[in-house]
């Protein structure tokens, strides 16, 4: 179930009016369980057995982690949740992949073998909630929270509906106290969580699938050389789609959550006014970037072991990021080239800019502020800076066109036309599809650098009641008229 | 901002809102719309999940635009006692549909193909015009439950909001509506040129003709030129590639006629200049009777029969009532007394409803 479905309206005017009726806390809780069970399966029924499986073997893991003394059985347990997670992400997300390339490896020295091609269907938000559960079996691990107490809560935690199929990624400790006690929404959470409902829909149908998603789909699905305006359109039409996408999709989540009272963590902050890769990483997906952070950046090391492994782990960190993202070796290279962004960015600041040093660990900051020296820079919203996060965002646009090519040769050809190398190249899009995209990656470059330091919801806070009307019923009116047909999220691929 | 406030914020909200898409009604109906369906991927897999009917309960149409006019599917299902499954997708060959039906082994039903020439006869497999087939064929096996929930509630809408008609109200054709210079060799999407007043559609699938249409001679000198430009870019496949594709239509014919089915092809009307475009393009003899003979089928040609002949298109293409309610007529009394097809749950009346019909 997408949220920007008729589907989903009524499922949710449902979930509120029974989340507000009188009934104990634990039929609540119940209701929000069966409810999330009910969300996933109407995608395909079947795989809400693999979400069932995963939540049972890691409850039951996760508080054997916690109570085993043994380092050896210890090691063990976690190996078991190691493998149960990742076995299952890497067999739906990976298995046709890696048959892929065995063959494509055999076949090279010589050995002739074509294996029938397994037709495995990815589990929708399998690589989302594989790492929810993760997190509460690695934190077990260390003892870094208490164990869940209960088996429903427990379950709750792994499949809320808001966010089991794209995000935000959610920790133990950011999601299951809030289960402990009754919760639901105030008029002003309710208000306000319609007000993000509403925002994170806009988003996704009126600026990423309306506006920009066509030229982004043309220009990508083109098989031939482009001039390179049209390059430049469809990969800048990308960038705005897949943010608006996803941040529309996190904003809805966080929304929805709100209205029923819970609180999920924030996962985009204004990205494209990022200054630097560091910044971009705690602005774009930031419950990812966090995740990838503390359960695998450190403990490979981080910055603890020298220079070189500092790199070394950084560049793992952000090729296994890619990796996540699909089963394909663009990804691979888009994970590449961030990692070597942020290295580079490393290197300019240890040699040439000369800061105070953060502490090792920095609670708000995620993934490669432990990498990076935090700029000083950043912080203010000079003409340099600006300058700056224009070059970032040129950069980024650079690592888009191989996160959508469908392959290299797709990936090669858009950059030789975006630069010009083309020879041949056509003109592709239509005026209007051009001043579509002008327009809204213009505003929403300079939307992010106005926003970069606040929020939607402090900005419309300090807005007078019938300001915050105009651009709420503008965004309604928009979401009418557009009337896109109910596309889902492109991060449900992931 | 406190909590009184934002509930006024969003009790504005509220009322702007809904006065606006009030306005927008009545302005839409003001200017003579009146309510239609989206005709996209999930109408037409909703109307794909029905051809596992028995075949003497129903018969499928594939193909283009002119079997989704030119198919009186009231007519159809009063004559014959079937019901007709319109899966003809505007703009496009109907191959990937036969091919779709063909694969699918519980289909033994009939099939009724169109056959546009500029159409059918060019361009095989191009990404470009099978692109609506093959996405609504993605859509149909890719369903998912909550997918078609949405889809009913939102028939019910449709059926009673004219605004939501995505392809003539939603923003992108509205800002297409614009019709902005484009750049030398830059195609444009022909959704662009089709006036909104061109057809409506009904939840069979069927496309009817406006009266506003009917009435408007500019509307219709654009439609018109819409379909001149499209056949002079036209590139009738010729040779091996023809060759080629006859034998990919036979395969696909011969799975359904494995499996009890049937298969005819129509050639509805056309008229004016275009007529003799397509004629001049994809000479008779060289495409529709090679067809005809290569895949051993009967076939309907409109110039064949006088009574067809006759009908007038309203753009010299597609023809609007009550002329696609005589060409339905003659549609099932040719396949009765020609193709032998049998129609046993044809009520009573239908003979007078012939006689009525051809006066």
């Amino acid at each position: 179930m997408v949220f920007n479905s008729y589907t989903f309206i009524a499922f949710f005017i449902i979930m509120l009016i029974l989340h507000n009726l009188p009934f104990s806390w634990t039929v609540k809780k119940v209701n929000l369980l069966l409810a999330s069970y009910i969300f996933y399966a109407a995608w395909n029924p079947p795989f809400i057995l693999l979400l069932w499986l995963s939540t049972v073997v890691d409850y039951f893991v996760g508080r054997a982690l916690y109570t085993q003394e043994n380092k050896y059985k210890k090691r063990m347990l976690l190996v078991i949740s190691l493998i149960g997670n990742l076995g299952m992400l890497c067999f739906f997300k990976y298995g046709g992949f890696l048959l892929d390339n065995f063959v494509a490896l055999v076949n090279l020295v010589g050995l002739d073998f074509h294996p029938a091609k397994p037709n495995i269907i990815l589990p929708a938000g399998i690589s989302f909630y594989t790492f929810t559960t993760l997190c509460y079996t690695i934190d077990m691990y260390h003892k870094k929270s208490e164990p869940v107490k209960s088996m429903l809560d427990f379950s709750l935690f792994v499949t809320f509906f808001p966010h089991l199929v794209a995000g935000p990624i959610v920790r133990p400790p950011q999601l299951v106290p809030q289960f402990e006690s009754p919760r639901k929404a105030n008029q002003q959470q309710l208000v306000q969580g319609l007000f993000l409902v509403s925002l994170g829909l806009f988003m996704k149908v009126v600026l990423a699938d309306t506006l920009l998603s066509s030229s982004s789909d043309a220009v990508f699905n083109f098989p031939a050389p482009l001039l390179a305006l049209d390059a430049w359109m469809g990969v800048l039409a990308f960038s705005g789609q897949i943010f608006f996408d996803f941040a529309g999709y996190s904003t809805c989540a966080i929304g929805v959550a709100m209205c029923l009272g819970f609180v999920l963590p924030e996962n985009f902050r204004y990205p494209y006014a990022a200054i630097g890769f560091s910044d971009f990483w705690r602005r774009w997906h930031i419950t990812l970037s966090s995740w990838l952070r503390d359960y695998l950046y450190i403990p490979i090391g981080g910055n603890r072991k020298g220079e070189v492994r500092t790199y070394v782990n950084l560049m793992i960190t952000m090729l296994l990021g890619g990796l996540w993202h699909g089963a394909n070796w663009t990804f691979v290279v888009w994970g590449a080239l961030h990692g070597t962004y942020l290295c580079v960015e490393r290197l300019i600041r240890e040699k040439f800019v000369s800061t105070p040093k953060q502490p090792e660990e920095s609670v708000s900051s995620p993934v490669v502020v432990q990498a990076a020296i935090v700029p000083t820079f950043g912080r203010s919203n000079s003409f340099n800076n600006f300058l700056l996060a224009m070059f970032t965002f040129f950069l980024i646009n650079v690592t888009w066109v191989f996160f959508r090519a469908a392959d290299f040769s797709t990936a090669w050809r858009l950059l030789a036309s975006m630069f010009g190398q083309a020879d041949n190249g056509v003109a592709l899009l239509e005026t209007i599809n051009i001043i579509k995209v002008t327009t809204v990656v213009t505003l929403m470059v300079i939307f992010h650098w106005f926003m970069r330091n606040t929020s939607v919801l402090q900005v419309a806070h300090k807005m007078k009641w019938w300001g915050v009307a105009m651009v709420w019923s503008f965004m309604i009116i928009a979401l009418v008229i557009s009337q896109k047909s109910s596309d889902s999220f492109i991060y449900f691929q992931f | 901002m406190e909590s009184k406030s934002l509930i006024k914020a969003a009790i504005l909200t509220f009322m702007l809102a809904i006065g606006f898409i009030v306005y927008l009604e009545l302005y839409w109906r003001g200017r003579g719309f009146m309510p239609t369906y989206n005709d996209d991927k999930v109408l037409w897999s909703t109307k794909r999940k029905e051809i596992y009917k028995p075949a003497e309960e129903a018969t499928v149409f594939i193909g283009g635009s002119r079997i989704k006019f030119d198919l009186d599917v009231p007519t159809w299902e009063k004559l014959t006692g079937e019901k007709a499954i319109q899966l003809a997708i505007a703009g496009t060959p109907g191959r990937l549909v036969l091919r779709d039906l063909a694969n699918d082994e519980n289909f033994k039903g009939k099939v009724i193909m169109d056959v546009a020439d500029a159409q059918f006869f060019s361009f095989p497999d191009s990404a470009r015009r099978d692109r609506l087939a093959r996405e609504a064929i993605a859509y149909y096996y890719d369903e998912t439950p909550a997918q078609r929930a949405s889809a009913y509630i939102n028939y019910f809408l449709e059926s009673k909001l004219v605004l939501l008609e995505e392809g003539k109200y939603g923003l992108t054709s509205l800002l297409d509506d614009l019709h902005l210079t484009n750049r030398p060799g830059v195609n444009v999407s022909p959704a662009t040129f089709t006036p909104k007043e061109f057809g409506v559609i009904n939840f069979n699938r069927q496309t009817c003709i406006t009266p506003m249409f009917l009435a408007d001679p500019k509307l219709q000198k654009r439609q018109k030129d819409f379909w001149t430009r499209g056949i002079k870019n036209a590139s009738p496949i010729k040779g091996d590639t023809l060759h080629a594709f006859l034998e990919q239509t036979k395969k696909a014919i011969d799975k359904i006629r494995a499996r009890g089915g049937k298969v005819v092809f129509v050639r509805p009307p056309s008229d004016g200049p275009y007529i003799e475009m397509e004629t001049r393009l994809y000479p008779r003899q060289k495409y529709w009777d090679q067809l005809l003979k290569y895949t051993n089928s009967f076939g309907i040609h409109f110039s064949d029969y006088p009574i067809i002949s006759k009908l007038k298109c309203a753009e010299w293409s597609h023809l609007a009532q009550p002329d696609a309610a005589r060409y339905t007529v003659q549609l099932v009394r040719i396949l009765h007394e020609e193709a032998g097809w049998e129609f046993p749950n044809t009520k009573k009346n239908s003979k007078s409803t012939f006689q009525l019909l051809n006066k």
